[in-house]
């Protein structure tokens, strides 16, 4: 089984990602796991190629990109330092499934119920950008919490962004992950829109519900840089989900 | 120049082909044929839609005959609302699922199949497209009768 990134420590050749990607999650996972502390100094960027075994341009821009992102902070003519908080991805990335459960710590279960290839429909035109000829990855998954169904979620991307997640084992990773580790698609910018809608038939045995019984809508539109990569549908048993906003003026 | 002899150098990629999922209705169906089959400056051949599982497995294919006759209800009376043979309850033909009218995989020859071991199924099963699949499994690829044809038509052309 594949390494989560987050513990991964080491530059891997023959992982088709960017190295500047790789290197960025592993420099990521020491602060996140404090093995960097706050406020400490981060090697220099000689120390880093050596470390890692990879180029000044690759360290520049995965040290730029956390710098960017609030997790380091650079002191002219002292050297760069972890901050002392650690700012999230941003607001859409809060809105995880596991960040919003409303039990901390439960555990889930994912299952599969599909993941196979489809073209546009005119249901989806508005929704995926993408051209009618091309074909689409569709990839439905429920969670449940014990045997209870608490999620069914759609995800719909273009073959193109990455073939890979058609031999992937959706049951313990997530799709962003694989993304950017299968695929080197970092997405850098989601759109929320969240509802409250009555449940057709067919959801509503899913999540073990009446049909018409009310659930909440979220759609996601999920883009790399300009490009749209995903669009995905959840729908949720309202009385096991909570959102939070945090807003943060920086 | 020597004649292929397995399927493997005549198979062309399945993302020449539109994918359906079983479930989708015929109404999806056409709307997809039209964006795609025909709606392209050089439309593919043969016409066919690949219908998939939730597995991405291979479970048939609809041509267009195949999903026009699915349709039948909707055009035969010509075009007065009265002459459909929707019955009050029933959903409409146009929402019946592809799997209604596909025709279920039937048959599939290996990478390392011989020319002729496709040509023989073409025939027998009267398909215009055979999945290939590796290790009995995955689906890599489809041979078309028209290559098949220019192969087997070697026999009686010669060259």
């Amino acid at each position: 089984m594949t390494e989560p990134l987050a513990t991964r420590t080491q530059i891997d050749r023959e992982n088709p990602q960017k190295l500047y990607l790789q290197l960025h999650n592993i420099l990521k996972g020491k602060m996140e796991r404090q093995e960097w502390a706050v406020d400490s100094q981060i090697p220099t960027e000689e120390e880093l190629c050596r470390l890692f075994d990879v180029s000044k341009a690759t360290v520049r821009i995965a040290v730029a990109d956390l710098v960017r992102e609030g997790y380091l902070r650079r002191q002219q003519g002292k050297g760069t330092f972890v901050c002392k908080r650690v700012i999230p991805e941003g607001l859409s990335m809060l809105t995880s499934f596991k960040e919003i459960m409303l039990e901390a710590g439960v555990v889930f279960e994912t299952r599969v119920l599909a993941q196979t290839v489809m073209m546009l429909t005119d249901e989806l035109e508005l929704k995926l950008d993408v051209a009618e000829n091309k074909h689409i990855i569709y990839l439905k998954r429920v969670r449940l919490v014990g045997e209870e169904p608490v999620l069914l979620q759609e995800s719909y991307l273009p073959h193109a962004v990455c073939p890979a997640l058609l031999a992937e084992e959706l049951e313990k990773q997530s799709i962003l992950e694989l993304l950017e580790e299968r695929c080197g698609v970092r997405v850098t910018r989601v759109r929320d829109y969240i509802e409250v809608v009555a449940l057709g038939e067919e959801e509503a045995a899913i999540l073990g519900l009446a049909a018409g019984s009310p659930a909440l809508l979220l759609e996601q539109y999920f883009y790399a840089g300009d490009a749209q990569v995903m669009y995905t549908r959840s729908l949720k048993r309202p009385e096991r989900f909570r959102f939070v906003i945090e807003l943060e003026r920086k | 120049m020597t004649a292929p002899s397995t399927v493997r150098e005549i198979m062309v990629d399945v993302f020449e082909y539109p994918h359906i999922p079983y479930w989708f209705t015929l109404r999806q169906a056409a709307g997809i044929v039209r964006n795609t089959l025909l709606g392209q400056e050089k439309p593919v051949h043969p016409l066919v839609v690949l219908v998939f599982d939730e597995k991405y497995n291979l479970v048939g294919m609809a041509n267009l005959r195949e999903i026009m006759k699915g349709l039948e209800p909707l055009w035969a009376g010509g075009a007065t609302a009265a002459a459909r043979v929707d019955r009050p309850g029933e959903k409409p033909a146009s929402e019946a699922p592809v799997a209604t009218v596909m025709r279920p995989t039937s048959a599939f020859v290996e990478p390392g199949s011989s020319v002729a071991d496709a040509a023989r199924i073409i025939v027998e099963h009267g398909l215009e497209l055979v999945p290939v699949l590796e290790d009995r499994k995955k689906l890599i690829g489809v041979v078309r009768w028209q290559e098949v044809f220019q192969e087997c038509s070697r026999a009686a052309l010669g060259g």
